[in-house]
């Protein structure tokens, strides 16, 4: 589980975080929603250890971010970027198998329990069969599901996603959320930034609603997608229904 | 390793031995096969053996050093850089290190091989450093081309007016900006051939956090990889093998170019066989290149610089034309 307290953190001169305090559970799936420049990527960087906070403080699994190495960063938390960038030709499988690095001393190889991790974790995304392909020649919506199956091999407690879903056809947002969702139910503590609402509200436990560098909103779902909220952090007006118990939001442009 | 790399690693080795036997027998004073082995092994006339063991051998064993550690270099450059298009001479390494070996020839020969080693690593090393600050803001692959092209220019014109104030010296130091092997002895052997496979084993330790960087920086980071210290740790091996092969032979560019690029289209991206594959063929590329350089216009020798300048200039313009930088 993430506990931060008090974050703060600007580039250069300009703030991007201001006192941020916030909380999630192992076992949830907590969405991160807000409108662009709101500060939601940095706070997943800074979560990650990627970034140092100017003030405040970080927990993972109880242990304080700052204090942990890369590597054991590696164990706690696995990240899934907005996009998959490789210069050279590495296969996809190549690419999910670099999950299983934060375990393997220097000199030693992957051995048979790590390539069958790979494996799990590339059949639950529905890649399996794009093993040998090169990564970096996949469609947008193939390399991301491979970021997550990553993710995902690197077996650890935390995942932290940076809008992982945005360049996925339909389908394929609905199923890696769901894996997501069921990766929270095995116990995981899933941290997503989504940019779509309706995702959001289908999927995540909690969410939090960030603005201007500061927490607007935090809690249920139910609670915190309501329409005062969200006309007052995105300023559009909004239209709340639920449906079966699930918050349906309707933008009016 | 996959099968691939194993496949060229064996071929290259088969290629090494094939390699010092035609070195030794060609050359000024050519030798059938029998004459020139007997040589190597002690059993030729004193001539032969002269020429063979204090000339011939000590010179394949070097070039072959010195072209292992130059596509090494290359290799890990291109892979801290995740730029394909970096090298030890273009970014400037080499004439950091050739430089730093001009001003111990000048001003410090009493120091010996190991004193010009020394020298050219401190200048590769401020080559090295120079390079990262120039372009701290953002390392597209142009930008380093650019400020390594700046960089040598620079180097190189201090390195011109050393040797303006030692006229004495100047061919001595003119070799180096050259880049052959026409002053050999086993003493440089002995020098590199430590540094080579120390440095090779190093590369070797860091090949799988090569990889995850050539995935991207923040990518590895989230991988478990400390990419700034693998970063310095990388550079600073890259400059001790640039400026160890640089003291002996002088520079030799796109040796580290090259090899990487060949082996990569190979035996593909991992590094794990990458940074061996290029150890071998870099070995082999320079030893057969430094052959062909003295048989070519024989009596007459061509450096050795001069001829992978002409092989490797179209290939890098190649590069270019093709990633439309």
């Amino acid at each position: 589980m993430i506990t931060v307290e008090g974050l703060g953190f600007s580039y250069g001169e300009k703030p991007v975080l201001e006192d941020v305090s916030l909380c999630a559970e192992g076992g949830t799936f907590t969405a991160v929603i807000g409108p662009n420049g709101s500060g939601k990527t940095t706070l997943l960087r800074l979560i990650s250890g990627y970034l140092r906070p100017h003030k405040g403080q970080i927990w993972a699994m109880g242990r304080a971010v700052e204090g942990m190495s890369v590597r054991d960063l590696a164990r706690q938390m696995a990240f899934v970027p907005g996009t998959l960038t490789n210069q050279f030709d590495f296969t996809a499988y190549e690419t999910v198998l670099t999950g299983r690095n934060p375990y393997i001393p220097a000199f030693q190889k992957e051995g048979p329990a790590d390539r069958e991790k790979a494996r799990a974790a590339m059949e639950r995304l529905e890649v399996w069969d794009l093993r040998d392909a090169v990564a970096s020649n996949l469609s947008a919506g193939e390399r991301q599901r491979v970021a997550i199956a990553r993710a995902l091999c690197q077996d650890t407690p935390i995942l932290l996603m940076d809008e992982p879903v945005s360049n996925l056809d339909i389908r394929h947002k609905g199923r890696a959320l769901q894996v997501a969702k069921d990766l929270s139910r095995e116990g995981k503590c899933v941290v997503s930034v989504l940019h779509d609402m309706d995702l959001a509200a289908v999927f995540a436990d909690a969410v939090i609603i960030m603005k201007a560098g500061r927490v607007f909103a935090a809690g249920p779902t139910r609670e915190v997608l309501t329409e005062e909220n969200i006309q007052a952090a995105f300023e559009v007006s909004a239209q709340v229904e639920m449906e079966d118990g699930v918050p349906r939001v309707l933008i009016r442009y | 390793m996959n099968k691939k790399a194993a496949v060229i690693i064996a071929v290259s080795l088969l290629l090494a031995l094939l390699g010092v036997v035609l070195s030794v027998s060609v050359g000024a004073s050519g030798m059938p096969l029998d004459r020139a082995l007997n040589g190597v092994l002690g059993r030729g006339s004193a001539a032969d053996n002269a020429i063979i063991q204090g000339l011939r051998l000590p010179r394949a064993l070097l070039a072959y050093l010195v072209g292992a550690c130059l596509a090494v270099a290359g290799a890990l450059l291109q892979g801290v850089f995740i730029n394909p298009m970096a090298d030890p001479q273009i970014l400037g390494v080499s004439a950091g290190a050739g430089l730093g070996a001009a001003v111990v020839i000048a001003y410090g020969a009493f120091l010996g091989q190991i004193g010009v080693g020394v020298g050219a690593f401190i200048g590769g090393i401020v080559a090295v450093l120079t390079i990262l600050f120039v372009t701290r803001g953002g390392r597209s692959a142009m930008s380093l081309i650019l400020s390594g092209l700046a960089l040598t220019s620079f180097l190189s014109a201090i390195s011109f007016f050393i040797m303006v104030l030692n006229r004495n010296k100047m061919d001595q130091i003119m070799l180096w900006t050259m880049g052959g092997f026409t002053a050999v002895s086993w003493e440089k052997v002995l020098f590199l051939a430590p540094v080579a496979i120390l440095g090779f084993f190093i590369a070797l330790a860091f090949a799988r956090n090569l990889n995850l960087i050539s995935s991207g920086e923040e990518d590895a980071w989230h991988l478990g990889v400390d990419v700034e210290r693998v970063r310095r740790s990388l550079l600073l091996l890259v400059a001790a093998m640039t400026a160890a092969a640089v003291s002996v032979s002088g520079m030799i560019g796109f040796v580290g170019l090259m090899v990487p690029h060949m082996v990569r289209i190979l035996a593909g991206p991992d590094h794990r066989g990458l940074i061996p594959c290029s150890f071998c063929v870099g070995g082999v590329f320079l030893m057969l290149t430094d052959t062909l350089a003295r048989v070519l216009a024989a009596p007459l020798e061509i450096p050795v610089g001069v001829i992978t300048a002409l092989l490797g200039t179209p290939f890098f313009i190649y590069l270019i034309k093709r990633r439309s930088l």
